[in-house]
């Protein structure tokens, strides 16, 4: 069994094509089942959010990123082939070192962010209700979340509050010096959204509007904020009035579009409109950063802001990275004593089978054999597996306190060729 | 003491060069610490400016204003210290990047022209309403000076904001356009005052002077125009961005052009 992780992420791919490969919530249980059911793979889980979007899996073997990519393709409906090069994949103990990196904030766009735990703990209950998460990306994940609650806990990568939320509120400080005088409107009644809301709301922000397609989640939001709900209808209207928009719904077309922009920019005489699309894929038109007097931003004009944030945390980078070694290490050694466990029972099932087969064969040659002549042929042959296999097995057992077990582990798989004779045993 | 004076503007040209240095390379390399000491460089340029200009009014025995280099010499003092106090107080931290080199230009302009430091007895005893229009329309010329800055801060911020750059060290836009309109306001008001002053003095000024029209009242008229204008549209029309800001430039070019091209000497005049 390998852990194989393919995705791609703000490191590796701009927003245009984040967007393209999002998974939206809804879509997530018909598309975990596809991949366990539809493409074999024993398990799956989707970590989707404004920077990433990635797969985990657990699989018999490689062959299991081909199926996959071929899922994106279909499931997505974009030429996966043209995006190539902005995957990566990773397998095993590399995979599970990403996802811990992931949890603990320091692969984040804003590192020591906090929003991420929440999502990857998400990630695994999506998993989790749709029976595609077992035993492995099980512990995967929760070893993951316990990383994220140690760096948090015993380094300072989370001290401040760091989300994409701050830098919005960083970034709003260069239209507006001081946020007490102005108007926000979210639009999106999502946790994100709401966050980076919450974030203004302290900064002292005079007004908040909230409008979302569902008006009774507009009005829940915004008596939760201390703001306003208005129907999704006036959004346009709105856009004349407001100083600040916040836009992170879940829509997989553009909410707010340039002709919207123009119309309201003539009405506020060229009063600057300040525009956070921080939703995956994006809400509002890029198209808007033409019109005068409108600064919009989306999740990759965030990465200027965190840039400086990342610098002051190198040295707590590496505080994290110790404690993702030393759980990696755990992870191992489980994932290594797991392997132990069915490759041992792969091999006796295998060399079982080759008793049966060669006890056929001599069948067939000897002619009927009596009771008692089978039973000492079956246990001659038993003993010559048992004895040949002894010491291999001692040898394996040790692998599961080795670092590098699962690749020795890997390596008598090859030998034995035990994941063909799997595949064609299922 | 005209070879002293001469020598301290000098000094204090050359500390304003290294605050323009400094701030460039604050602003363009993000140099941590440059802008201060940039600004620490304004002070003591300001210091010896200070220095220079007090004694020559002490010792020269010469009237206020009377030639092109005492006056582009205080209004360039003038400049440094409304860019001193506007970054202080009304919270436009890159004033010292536009003042300094601004200070520097202004200085390095009347001490290249000959000098005209002669005895000369002034019409400003004779004529008072000369000596207030100067000295309003100088505080005008340093609020147009200031929106200037603001207004080229702001036009900077507008683009990086555009392209999703993050520059905190110059000021949020609200506070640009804001000091913008505050400084051109009082420019504004100076430099009307100032001209009506230079009206009133023109009813009894030498006729010879007005006969053949001052190309100096030709030129303040186009940049009293332009501020008007702007201000106008900024705070009865309620216009706000980017467009009304080269509105302040035009004008406080105009404003330059008027300053620099035209001689301002009363020597001559007696």
């Amino acid at each position: 069994m390998h852990i194989l992780t393919l995705g791609i992420n703000h490191h590796t791919a701009p927003v245009e094509i984040r967007e393209r490969l999002a998974f939206p919530e809804s879509d997530q249980p018909s598309a975990l089942a596809r991949l366990v059911g539809d493409y074999g793979l024993h398990e799956a889980a989707i970590l989707s959010t404004c920077n990433r979007s990635e797969l985990y899996l657990a699989a018999g073997g490689d062959s299991g990123l081909a199926q996959v990519r071929r899922f994106l393709a279909e499931c997505q409906g974009v030429d996966v082939a043209a995006l190539e090069s902005h995957f990566y994949q990773l397998n095993d103990s590399d995979a599970a070192v990403h996802l811990f990196r992931v949890a603990s904030g320091i692969d984040s766009l804003v590192v020591g962010e906090s929003e991420i735990l929440g999502q990857v703990r998400r990630a695994l209950e999506m998993a989790q209700q749709n029976g595609s998460a077992r035993l492995l990306l099980n512990e995967l994940f929760q070893r993951s979340l316990r990383v994220g609650k140690r760096a948090r806990a015993e380094t300072e990568i989370g001290r401040g509050r760091l989300s994409i939320g701050t830098a919005a509120v960083e970034l709003a400080g260069q239209v507006f010096e001081n946020l007490t005088g102005c108007c926000v409107l979210l639009v999106g009644a999502g946790e994100m959204g709401a966050l980076t809301a919450q974030y203004l709301v302290d900064s002292g922000v005079e007004r908040l509007l909230v409008s979302s397609r569902t008006f009774a989640r507009s009005q829940s939001l915004a008596s939760q904020l201390g703001g306003e709900a208005v129907s999704f209808e006036e959004l346009a209207a709105q856009l004349a009035v407001v100083d600040i928009i916040i836009s992170a719904t879940a829509a997989t077309d553009y909410v707010i579009r340039p002709a919207d922009l123009r119309r309201a920019m003539e009405q506020r005489r060229g009063r600057p409109l300040f525009l956070i699309d921080i939703a995956v894929p994006r809400d509002i038109d890029p198209a808007a950063r033409d019109i005068d007097n409108v600064f919009l931003f989306d999740m990759d004009s965030l990465e200027q802001v965190v840039a400086a944030n990342r610098q002051e945390r190198e040295g707590e980078i590496r505080c994290v990275q110790t404690i993702i070694d030393h759980e990696l290490k755990e992870f191992l050694h489980w994932f290594n004593a797991l392997g132990t466990g069915s490759l041992i029972r792969a091999l006796r099932q295998r060399a079982a089978n080759l008793q049966e087969q060669e006890l056929a064969r001599w069948t067939s040659q000897l002619g009927p054999l009596s009771t008692d002549e089978r039973q000492l042929v079956e246990g001659i042959l038993r003993g010559y597996a048992n004895k040949l296999l002894h010491d291999p097995l001692v040898q394996i057992r040790e692998f599961a306190n080795d670092d590098e077990g699962y690749v020795r582990l890997d390596t008598v798989r090859r030998l034995f060729r035990l994941d063909e004779a799997e595949e064609e045993e299922s | 003491m005209t070879t002293f004076c001469i020598v301290s503007l000098v000094i204090a040209l050359a500390f304003y060069l290294a605050a323009a240095l400094l701030f460039q390379g604050h602003f363009l390399w993000h140099k941590s610490g440059w802008d201060a000491l940039g600004r620490k460089s304004l002070k003591l340029g300001l210091a010896v400016h200070a220095i220079s200009i007090v004694l020559h009014f002490a010792l020269s025995g010469q009237a206020l204003f009377a030639n092109m280099l005492v006056i582009m010499a205080s209004l360039v003092m003038a400049l440094v210290v409304a860019g001193l106090l506007g970054e202080r107080y009304a919270r436009i931290r890159h004033l010292g990047l536009l003042t300094a080199p601004l200070a520097f230009l202004g200085l390095l302009y009347p001490l290249l022209m000959p000098l005209r430091f002669e005895e000369a007895e002034s019409i400003l005893v004779e004529y008072p309403f000369l000596g207030i229009h100067v000295v309003l329309t100088l505080l005008g010329h340093v609020g147009f000076a200031l929106a200037f800055c603001s207004a080229v801060g702001y036009l900077v911020q507008h683009q990086a904001l555009k392209k999703g750059q993050l520059n905190s060290y110059l000021p949020a836009l609200d506070t640009a356009a804001a000091a913008t309109f505050r400084f051109a306001g009082g420019g504004f008001s100076f430099f009307t005052l100032g001209l009506g002053m230079g009206a009133i003095w023109l009813f009894g000024a030498p006729g010879e002077y007005l006969a053949g029209g001052d190309t100096k009242i030709w030129l303040a008229l186009p940049t009293w125009f332009v501020f008007g204008i702007y201000l106008y549209l900024r705070g009865i029309g309620r216009r706000h961005g980017r467009r009304l800001k080269w509105l302040v430039i035009a004008g406080f070019v105009l404003g330059l052009i008027n300053l620099l091209w035209v001689r301002h000497d009363f020597v001559n005049f007696v």
